[in-house]
């Protein structure tokens, strides 16, 4: 079996009250306003979407927003939800991605990055020392 | 909680508080509610202009698809702004157009708004 040497950089300490949640600090650029924001997501392995925002956060960033019918649909156990969608460039550690943010269609939101960017990246949850860190090759 | 406000102007205060009295309400309740409109009517108008773009897209859809399928096409203040070769082109049609809620999408592009599972992750410890 190859094993390979991964080295933790940008570790960011657990965010919240406890139990704390593992956090990265993820930044956010609009494609026509240019307007750029860093702040500190929710890592959600739950949730299968892109960056979820909290919905004034969200209402700065959506300059390029998916007409409605683009929106997608995600099941819960209370049922569907529906999220709005935006073109955004999204920065975490070395990672640029031109990809999605949203927020709920009714209701607030959080900030949370969800499997769909997870999936580009590689990070270590160190519970003993409650740090969340990316990984790049040692 | 408390708020100490600085820089009011005198005569807005004085009406605040002039109008506040004869509706029985102390300030901070006049305040309040002023602030909980002022919210409201700009949730209103981010809201009403969502939904002119999508009604603009809408109307415009199927000449769109038929005239223009591959290409970029920019929505705002209720109408459609211009169609473009590419994203970033999309993007300068709507900041020379110097607003602030687009719609900005791919004409044609079958989009999945299938987004799979939402667990209960998200949840945390309320009180009751």
């Amino acid at each position: 079996m190859a094993v390979e040497l991964l080295r933790t950089r940008d570790c960011i300490e657990y965010a919240g009250s406890e139990p704390r949640i593992p956090a990265l600090n993820v930044t956010v650029h609009d494609p026509v306003t240019k307007e750029k924001s860093r702040l500190l997501a929710a890592i959600d392995t739950g949730f299968a979407g892109y960056l979820l925002m909290r919905k004034e956060l969200y209402e700065r960033f959506a300059t390029a927003e998916l007409p409605a019918e683009s929106f997608m649909v995600y099941s819960t156990m209370a049922g569907p939800v529906v999220l709005r969608k935006a073109r955004a460039t999204i920065e975490i550690g070395k990672l640029t991605v031109q990809a999605y943010i949203e927020t709920p269609q009714h209701g607030p939101g959080r900030d949370l990055i969800g499997r769909r960017l997870l999936h580009g990246i590689n990070i270590a949850l160190l519970g003993e020392t409650q740090n969340c860190c990316l990984l790049e090759k040692a | 909680m408390d708020v100490l406000l600085r820089g009011i102007a005198k005569q807005t205060y004085g009406r605040l508080k002039a109008e506040a009295a004869a509706r029985g309400k102390r300030i901070s309740e006049a305040l309040q509610e002023a602030i909980e409109v002022w919210l409201y009517t700009r949730e209103k108008q981010i809201l009403s202009e969502w939904e002119a773009n999508n009604r603009a897209y809408l109307q415009a859809k199927r000449r769109l698809f038929s005239e223009h399928r591959g290409r970029y096409a920019a929505f705002g203040c209720g109408r459609l702004l211009g169609v473009a070769d590419n994203f970033d082109e999309a993007c300068n049609i709507v900041r020379s157009a110097k607003i602030h809620r687009s719609i900005i999408t791919k004409v044609g592009e079958e989009e999945n708004t299938t987004g799979g599972e939402w667990l209960w992750s998200s949840l945390e410890l309320a009180t009751a």
